[in-house]
């Protein structure tokens, strides 16, 4: 029993009677969170630290109104820290009656800013609980010196220290404000509106979708098709494009050919060009009455027929005065007043 | 107009037709041509014997397509003359054989 109560102490197990079944349940936590601890120790310390400060200075006082201005009852570290801080400011005490120096104690107010500004901007900021875990490790490593009770000045100085160091590592998470952004070179805005254009082409279907846009076939003219190629081996082409292809060959056969009965043509008028001026000069000299062009005038002979056997006799070239038929059987004769009458 | 044209075209035909004609009898030689023109021989009827009878018939069709054209047998033998001058002074010098020349080119042309 002792030993199950021993347990329960360790665990942190509270026996709570529920509707007559003893059940065990966790207990809640009634700790403080950590950085509640480590601030609640850190003002201890701080008050701790000004108590010695202040009873340094009261010793300090004494010693100096005791005429001793001796070099040897000043810590050396005192040298160079004629300022305290109050209300924020810092204000010069006197030649080594100060706390810190003035650049320590410029930072040290720059640091107390930093912290109200993001204690106010941002409660669980990361930032803000960033300086929290600052703060405690700060404390952390500053606890063998409290609890040894070392000098109140050398925990100043260790604390001022590390909050210089503090101060520059948040200043470095802070980004600049007031500064003006870099403009973008020519590249940079290249590489982004293309990677833009990449996204609004991904977006494409889905735009497509809401504005009702139907889908556009890629291959509107229809089935493929399987056609010889100019290598012999079979290939499948595209309807559309096979018949576009047969009507480029045609047009370019009708071309070919139109091209070679003009050339054929010309070549024949190139040829008979010199025949044609001639017969046009012959023709010419025709019309003039010239002799040698002249076409000679065929004598027409004129044929008769006879009115008894109806036989057919032309009259002679000779002179004649009578002309005799030829058909033996009728042997008719013509005076030559008969027949030109 | 249409009249100096169709003369025009005439002796165009009659030209071309009279070359063609001295194209095919040059293939004989020239002095062969002399020879015959001096002894008398008739080359017309020399040449019409030594076609074929395939070749007969396309020269007679293409000369009574001359004839209906109006291009006579004189004319053409004037054509022929005119484009050998070597042989234009034989055939002048022999009208007989002129005529000789025109009636075999005409019964040529007449046989069926």
């Amino acid at each position: 029993m002792a030993d199950k109560k021993k347990a329960d102490i360790e665990y942190n197990i509270t026996k709570k009677p529920v509707v007559g079944i003893s059940v065990y349940r966790d207990a809640e936590k009634k700790e403080p969170p950590l950085e509640e601890m480590l601030e609640k120790q850190a003002k201890r310390d701080l008050v701790e630290a000004q108590k010695e400060e202040a009873v340094a200075k009261m010793e300090a006082r004494t010693a100096k109104l005791r005429g001793n201005k001796d070099e040897k009852d000043v810590t050396p570290s005192k040298q160079g820290r004629d300022y305290i801080i109050v209300d924020d400011e810092p204000v010069r005490a006197g030649d080594g009656l100060g706390d810190y120096s003035l650049q320590d104690a410029k930072d040290i107010l720059g640091i107390r800013a930093l912290r109200s500004r993001f204690a106010g901007t941002a409660q669980a900021g990361s930032v803000q609980s960033s300086a929290t875990e600052k703060v405690s490790e700060l404390l952390v490593a500053m606890e063998p010196y409290i609890n040894k009770g070392s000098d109140a000045t050398a925990l100043k100085e260790m604390l001022a220290d590390k909050l210089a160091l503090q101060r520059q590592e948040i200043l470095s998470h802070i980004p600049p404000q007031g500064q003006p952004a870099q403009p973008k070179s020519f590249m940079e805005q290249v590489t982004e509106f293309i990677a833009a254009m990449g996204s609004i082409k991904e977006a494409g279907p889905t735009l497509r979708s809401i504005f009702g846009i139907p889908e556009t076939p890629h291959n509107p003219s229809g089935a493929p098709a399987q056609v010889t190629g100019p290598d012999g081996k079979p290939i499948v082409m595209d309807l559309g494009n096979i018949i576009n292809w047969r009507k480029f060959e045609g047009d370019e056969r009708r071309t070919d050919e139109r091209h070679g009965a003009l050339v054929g043509l010309s070549q024949t008028v190139r040829e008979n060009i010199p025949d044609a001026i001639q017969a046009i000069l012959k023709t010419v000299a025709e019309v003039k009455g010239g002799t040698e062009a002249k076409p000679p005038t065929s004598p027409q002979q004129q044929v008769f027929k006879c009115g008894d056997c109806g036989s057919q006799f032309s009259i002679p070239d000779v002179p004649f005065e009578t002309v005799k038929c030829p058909n033996p059987q009728c042997s008719r004769e013509y005076s030559k007043g008969d027949l030109l009458s | 107009m249409s009249d100096f044209m169709a003369r025009s075209a005439r002796h165009f035909i009659l030209i071309k037709a009279a070359r063609q004609i001295r194209q095919e009898l040059e293939k004989a030689g020239l002095d062969n041509l002399k020879v015959l023109a001096n002894a008398g021989i008739s080359i017309v009827g020399t040449f019409f014997n030594g076609c074929s009878p395939q070749e007969k018939a396309t020269y007679r069709r293409d000369l009574n397509a001359l004839l209906q054209m109006g291009v006579t047998a004189d004319m053409l033998l004037d054509e022929i003359a005119g484009q050998l001058p070597e042989l234009a002074p034989i055939i002048k010098s022999k009208q007989d054989y002129k005529k000789t020349e025109i009636e075999k080119l005409t019964s040529f042309v007449k046989e069926s």
